[in-house]
């Protein structure tokens, strides 16, 4: 994957943290993700179609998606319910189409959010496609955003 | 008199963080809407000073409200709430009526003071 493909979606993340959420991200160095061992509880993923095609998700563990959603909403979920997985879903929703903004040159066309949770789940990538891991750190714990994107033959 | 105001976003928790800082600012927010062809719907009902509109939504999106709104009502005051999308969408979403453009993430202080300069004191 272009490594040109993955500082929109750094920005953004930080971004996105900061500007909605009040939370500071610091940001860890990238690596490629290899197997499919979940890192969190909360996982929103949003797939990415056009010019290049992929998914990119955001990982929280509960403490953090519980908090995101409180800074949202002025109040806190008691568990991991829908008001959670709205906020997670809406976060990369935004994170995405924030990275499409400054990725024009690919016309990407974003999905609606999909929020998977629990312990121990697998978000998989397709085979061809080599996802790169962001991890940062916040007051509520490790955040994640993986990107894996690549480009279309035309 | 309180100015009112119709929120639009396809996302049920943006609208309410939306309708929070709407609220705590002082306007009285008179209805929602998920998608594009409800917020037409919803503005010929509820007649709102100022409407919120996110671009990017499933079935009828943003810019088809615009254009619903703006033909219905062509002095509405309509302050897109959206990602920022590629320049040619927003600059279409001016070119049809929209009065101010808030990009996602907003800090919910800009999107107030945003929102309030479309409606200054007196003029509701």
């Amino acid at each position: 994957m272009k490594a040109e493909y993955i500082n929109p979606f750094l920005t953004s993340t930080i971004s996105a943290f900061e500007t909605m959420l009040g939370c500071t991200l610091t940001r860890g160095t990238p690596y490629i993700k290899n197997g499919s061992q979940p890192e969190h509880e909360v996982s929103g993923v949003i797939g990415l179609s056009g010019q290049a095609k992929g998914t990119v998700v955001l990982g929280l563990g509960r403490e953090a998606a519980i908090s995101a959603a409180e800074a949202l909403l002025q109040e806190r979920p008691p568990e991991i319910n829908g008001d959670v997985t709205d906020a997670v879903g809406e976060l990369a929703n935004i994170i995405a189409g924030s990275a499409k903004a400054k990725l024009e040159h690919l016309q990407l066309s974003v999905s609606l959010p999909t929020v998977i949770t629990g312990k121990g789940h697998c978000v998989e990538f397709p085979r061809q496609v080599t996802p790169i891991c962001i991890p940062f750190e916040s007051a509520w714990g490790p955040v994640t955003v993986e990107v894996g994107l690549t480009a279309q033959l035309t | 008199m309180t100015k009112t105001l119709l929120v639009t976003d396809d996302a049920l928790i943006i609208r309410q963080i939306i309708k929070d800082m709407a609220t705590n600012a002082g306007w009285e927010v008179v209805g929602e809407a998920a998608n594009g062809q409800e917020a037409i719907d919803r503005y010929r009902e509820l007649r709102p000073d100022a409407v919120t509109l996110d671009l990017v939504m499933p079935d009828h999106d943003g810019l088809h409200a615009l254009h619903g709104i703006m033909e219905f009502d062509p002095e509405a005051k309509v302050l897109v709430v959206s990602a920022l999308e590629q320049r040619g969408v927003l600059k279409n979403a001016f070119k049809a009526g929209a009065a101010d453009f808030v990009a996602k993430p907003f800090d919910k202080q800009n999107l107030q003071a945003t929102l309030d300069q479309l409606l200054p004191e007196g003029s509701s």
